[in-house]
């Protein structure tokens, strides 16, 4: 890995957190950890949501909300039983997953993008078909998956939208959940998980056309749904620190803080998520896109690098004003409508939201 | 001054934890008495506790002698400190008290303050730890749960699993009683205590002292913890005992109550503040350090979810479990708490969705169990009378709503129902009754829900007699005197004669009469006579005073139909529709009553009300459809009458309305009726285009309010063309094909006429 890297591993990022809660697990001999774990489970919802180990180092909260829904994550890996984490798109479930995985194995990198193009090979073993012409069936020309690996190394394995893959190849992980063994009958061989195993599977549970989850590989799944931020200062607080996080990781050139138009842009994105103002008093249409945090951070991001490399180096209305439209309007007829409505009934009766109303106004 | 005889032992309410440690607290003390928290004038109950058939939840209930409306509650349940003691005081024989300011003085304030007009005295007794009215927030906030405060301090957001866990830790026999005195002293400093609280106080003190001088050996104080370093200070005694001197008192009388979980939980009035009375009692059977608490548990979650048709394994029930302990391990906690539970419930029984908690919050959690009191506890009479009835009918005082259906065939059938309608009477509405579907004489149906409030509004009937019989008697009779208008005496005649009180249904038509001679208005004349038609119809499972009863309803019908032509003329929209539905029932009273003379004095009536001009046209054209169902209206007639009020010069309005009225919401009456189809299309076939167009919209209008299924088979009808029905009419007959390509041309058209989509076929 090099300073090249665009995205380094979450490892990698924090690793002196990672460091120091190791240290804070080696200070304390009541916390104990399950095999293979790099973290104490304590240790590693204390890494999710943040604090200070024993000897006052902080720790960046990863995961604004519940504490219990993490804890309930972290306990459900401690009882060896997979854990699946649903939600709405943009709900960090991804980011949650794999901030655990490396909690727990200290790697974040065995990774599975489940789609409905991916077929068995792919879960289970593939084959290197030059070694298998030259060596026949045999252990070194079994090509292993993420999910072998994990399983050889006793580590978390991470399937990302796992409801996008077929019926078919989802049940593929029964045996592996319940018996914790993958068959190779090629070899007449078995391979067994070693301890620390465990899968981290995430679906979203508002996209069409996705293959529901079969009753016996749920049951084998205790899920943790992670909501939408319950108030308006939750999210912001994520906005704003994930802003800062992924900025600092692109170089992006430093400018005024910018909380006041996230605050701002929250509440829009809240307000048109729930169809209905803040202050309860105005019904909105909401538009089809889901406008969750993730939303939020992605219109921050991109008004941020538009302001410093096309604006004036500050985050204002005009900079958020095409970004907005871009998250907003998914269907160019329907989600367009809500939002002039929108802007007409509730933008503009905001004396200082004048300047937003005028940018979009303008772009519209 | 602290006597080494005098324990103090401070709980928290309903508190299983405590009653854990209270009742090791007291096998290691043995005191020779004991004292609690508990109103002095219902000491004489305490005896009862713990006795066969005495099943908590119960509440002492004490009210004033001079009007039981006042009244006050002290519930219990099974794993309530204060009860554990009256419990093992009476297996141990050692005598125990209630030391508590009596009711008396405080029912005497709420008296006083009744006699001032306008002042509105709510029945919800302030509860031992309820704080006084004129603390700040913070303040209530503190006094209402001071553990909170507390259990914020050792970095727990829930009190009850900080208490758990330090009784958990700390079972050591009553050292956690000191530890929790101290806390409570130091919060006491920033608290202001109200007035109530400080009197309440004083008369605890004063006991104790009386009990001191009195007794030698160990006294053991069961109070709350929020009390009990306030009863240490035995100095100023003197003091005490003259501020109270001053309060004013009242007779009043106590005696034990069935109480529920439902009522327990905090939520749901009374405020006894616990919010999760079913949890507490499972804790409190199973034991707070048993191994299988969350297995248990979890299994009565299953078992749960599947009683309502949710999937829940066996295999999810351990995984659950496992899930709850090493939740609790990850929180630092010696057992699972009832948040372990939640939370693994949720993630393993309930897939991540929250509405299968919500059932588990209210089922387990709260929990549905209803005390029982024991038949030879002294009650009220009214109260002993009822417990008597249950007794004998086999019923059951259920806070869930349960149905019951009954065969007023049989004796004990009648005799429910009786007792049902009687405390209606007394304004106790244990059950209430679900109008039957069909139209069956001998069946009915109730709901009941008994709320423990009612054994307030029992005692307060006591005014009307001692009996349930006697008490629904006079209430009804003192309600027949203030009856105002007909439909309140006529609803009366109903609910006395439903009650089985001859006597009282009796004044009941007696003032029917003498009501329905003065000046009435339709609309109450017809509410009061259609149920009065009911009785005489189907009410015969039951005895009635038939001729007196008939007499009055044949003359109350004669009054409306003098009436009834004046009542429906110049009647906006609405009230239209109400007199519509009106007449509806009326047209079927008419008919089951099958007294000719005004069975034909209706048909003239109607008859005349087709025609007259000032009536409202939505009436008229039921009046059209009443007369042709009973076919005091030739075909001609109808087809005459329809092509004249769909005719240009009637206003459009007008038009719909009499359509409406006339086709009164239902298709069938042209799908069945070969004949009116054919007139209808007559005359629809009849209309010039500039006019068919214009009755569209008419049409439309009327046909709106039928159901889906009726407009697709009135589509069907329709498609299979008036040929299906008579083969001979005037020429209608087109060749199937052709007729099946026009009619294709016209489907659009009929489709939105009819509100359905229709798909190619």
């Amino acid at each position: 890995m090099t300073d090249k890297t665009l995205r380094p591993p979450v490892e990698t990022l924090f690793q002196a957190e990672l460091e120091a809660l190791r240290q804070h697990d080696a200070a304390n001999p009541k916390l104990q950890k399950p095999a293979s774990w790099v973290l104490s489970p304590q240790s590693a919802v204390l890494y999710l949501v943040g604090g200070k180990t024993q000897d006052g180092t902080p720790i960046s909260p990863k995961y604004i909300g519940q504490k219990r829904l993490i804890e309930t994550a972290v306990a459900t890996l401690a009882t060896d039983r997979a854990l699946l984490l649903l939600g709405v798109p943009g709900t960090a479930k991804s980011w949650v997953s794999e901030h655990i995985a490396a909690a727990i194995s200290g790697n974040s990198q065995l990774l599975i993008q489940c789609t409905s193009g991916i077929d068995e090979n792919q879960i289970r073993y593939g084959w290197n078909y030059a070694m298998l012409l030259v060596k026949g069936p045999s252990h070194e020309a079994l090509v292993a998956t993420p999910l072998l690996r994990a399983m050889q190394s006793g580590a978390i394995v991470r399937l990302e939208e796992l409801t996008r893959m077929g019926s078919d190849i989802q049940d593929t992980l029964i045996t592996i959940l319940s018996e914790k063994l993958l068959p190779i009958p090629e070899l007449n061989d078995v391979i067994y998980a070693a301890k620390g195993f465990n899968v981290i599977a995430t679906a979203n549970d508002r996209d069409k056309g996705v293959n529901e989850l079969s009753a016996a590989l749920k049951r084998r799944f205790n899920v943790v749904v992670l909501p939408l931020p319950e108030t308006a200062e939750e999210e912001v607080n994520i906005v704003v620190q994930r802003v800062a996080a992924i900025g600092g990781g692109l170089h992006l050139p430093e400018i005024p803080k910018a909380d006041k138009e996230i605050a701002r842009l929250v509440m829009l994105f809240r307000e048109l998520r729930s169809g209905e103002t803040a202050d309860g008093r105005h019904k909105v249409k909401s538009p089809s896109s889901t406008l969750s945090a993730a939303d939020a951070i992605s219109v921050t991001v991109g008004a941020w690098s538009e302001a410093v490399y096309f604006g004036e180096g500050i985050i204002d209305a005009d900079r958020l004003a095409n970004n907005i439209i871009g998250a907003v309007v998914k269907d160019p007829v329907q989600d367009r409508i809500a939002l002039e409505e929108y802007l007409e009934n509730v933008v503009k009766q905001r004396k200082d939201w004048r300047d937003l109303y005028a940018a979009i106004r303008e772009m519209l | 001054m602290t006597e080494s005889r005098l324990h103090i032992f401070g709980i928290r309410h309903h508190g299983p934890g405590s009653a854990r440690g209270l009742v090791a607290a007291l096998n290691h003390l043995k005191p020779v008495k004991i004292l609690i928290e508990g109103p002095a004038e219902a000491s004489h109950l305490i005896a009862y506790a713990g006795r066969d058939q005495m099943t908590p939840p119960l509440a002492i209930l004490v009210y004033a002698s001079q009007d039981p409306s006042h009244a006050s509650f002290y519930p219990f349940a099974a794993y309530s400190p204060e009860w554990c003691a009256m419990v093992w005081g009476n297996e141990n024989n050692i005598p125990a008290e209630f030391i508590d300011l009596p009711c008396a003085y405080r029912l005497a304030k709420a008296l006083a303050q009744t006699s001032q007009p306008d002042t509105e005295i709510s029945e919800d007794a302030p509860l031992p730890d309820k704080p006084g009215a004129e603390e700040s927030p913070q303040q209530e906030a503190l006094t209402r749960d001071p553990f909170f405060h507390l259990a914020t301090l050792a970095g727990y957001d829930d009190a009850e699993a900080w208490w758990n866990d330090i009784i958990e830790e700390g079972h050591h026999g009553d050292s956690h009683f000191s530890a929790i005195e101290n806390a409570v002293a130091a919060l006491r400093e920033y608290c202001k205590e109200s007035t109530e609280t400080l009197q309440r106080e004083v008369y605890m003190r004063l006991q104790i002292h009386k009990t001191l001088q009195e007794t030698d050996g160990t006294i053991a104080v069961v109070c709350g913890a929020w009390h009990a370093p306030a009863l240490r200070d035995l100095s100023r005694i003197g003091a005490d005992q003259k501020a109270l001197n001053k309060l004013p008192k009242t007779k009043t009388e106590a005696t034990w109550a069935p109480w529920s979980d439902r009522h327990l939980a905090a939520a749901t009035g009374y405020g006894a503040g616990v919010s999760s009375p079913g949890w507490y009692q499972f804790l409190w059977r199973q034991g707070h350090q048993n191994q299988s608490l969350a297995a248990t548990w979890q299994q009565r979650v299953a078992h749960l979810l599947r009683s309502e048709g949710l999937m829940a394994s066996t295999a999810a029930v351990i995984e659950a479990a496992r899930l709850s302990h090493s939740l609790a391990a990850l929180r630092a906690r010696p057992s699972p708490g009832l948040a372990e539970m939640n939370d693994a419930s949720l993630s393993v029984l309930c897939g991540g969705v929250l509405l299968p908690l919500r059932l588990i919050h209210e089922r387990l959690i709260i929990g549905a169990s209803v005390g029982e009191v024991a038949p030879d506890v002294p009650q009220p009479p009214l109260q002993a009378d009822l417990g008597k009835l249950l007794k004998k009918y086999r019923l059951k005082l259920e806070t869930d709503s349960q149905e019951l259906t009954l065969d007023l065939r049989s004796e004990a059938g009648i005799a429910k129902s009786v007792l049902f309608n009687r405390l209606l009477l007394l304004n106790i509405p244990w059950g209430s009754f679900l109008p039957s579907t069909g139209r069956g004489t001998f069946r009915e149906k109730w709901r009941l829900c008994w709320d423990p409030a009612f054994s307030v509004r029992l005692n307060e009937a006591i005014r009307f007699g001692p009996t349930i019989q006697q008490a629904a008697l006079n209430s009804a009779i003192e309600q027949v005197g203030q009856a105002k208008t007909v439909a309140d005496a006529a609803k009366l005649v109903e609910q006395c004669l439903l009650a089985d009180l001859t006597q009282a249904a009796g004044q009941a038509i007696t003032r029917l009469e003498s009501l329905s001679v003065q000046g009435n208005e339709v609309n109450f004349l017809i509410d009061a006579v259609v149920p009065l038609v009911n009785i005489l119809r189907y009410g015969t499972a039951r005895p009635i005073p038939e001729l007196t009863l008939r007499g009055l309803t044949v003359s109350m019908m004669n009054e409306t139909l003098v009436r009834l032509p004046y009542a429906v003329q110049n009647l906006d929209e609405q009230e239209g529709d109400a007199m519509m539905k009106r007449l509806g029932s009326f047209h079927h009273a008419v008919y089951l009553l099958a007294d000719e003379d005004i069975v034909s004095r209706w048909y003239t009536l109607l008859k005349g009300l087709i025609h007259a001009s000032t009536c409202n046209a939505g009436i008229q054209g039921l009046a059209a459809h009443f007369l042709y169902d009973n076919a005091k209206l030739a075909a001609e007639e109808l087809h005459k009458l329809l092509v004249q009020v769909m005719s240009y010069g009637t206003p459009p309005l007008h038009s719909a309305r009499w359509l409406e009225g006339f086709l009164s919401g239902s298709a069938d009456i042209i799908i069945v009726d070969d004949a009116l189809f054919l007139i209808m299309d007559e005359w629809l076939m009849a209309l010039p285009e500039e006019d068919f167009m214009e009755t569209i919209p008419l049409i439309r209008r009327a046909f709106f309010g039928f159901g889906l299924s009726q407009r697709h088979r009135l589509l069907a009808k329709v498609r299979a063309g008036t040929t299906a029905i008579h083969p001979g009419t005037s020429g209608q007959a087109i060749e199937l094909d052709e007729g099946g390509k026009y009619f294709e041309l016209a489907l659009p058209l009929l489709a939105t006429i009819l509100n359905l989509s229709i798909g190619k076929e």
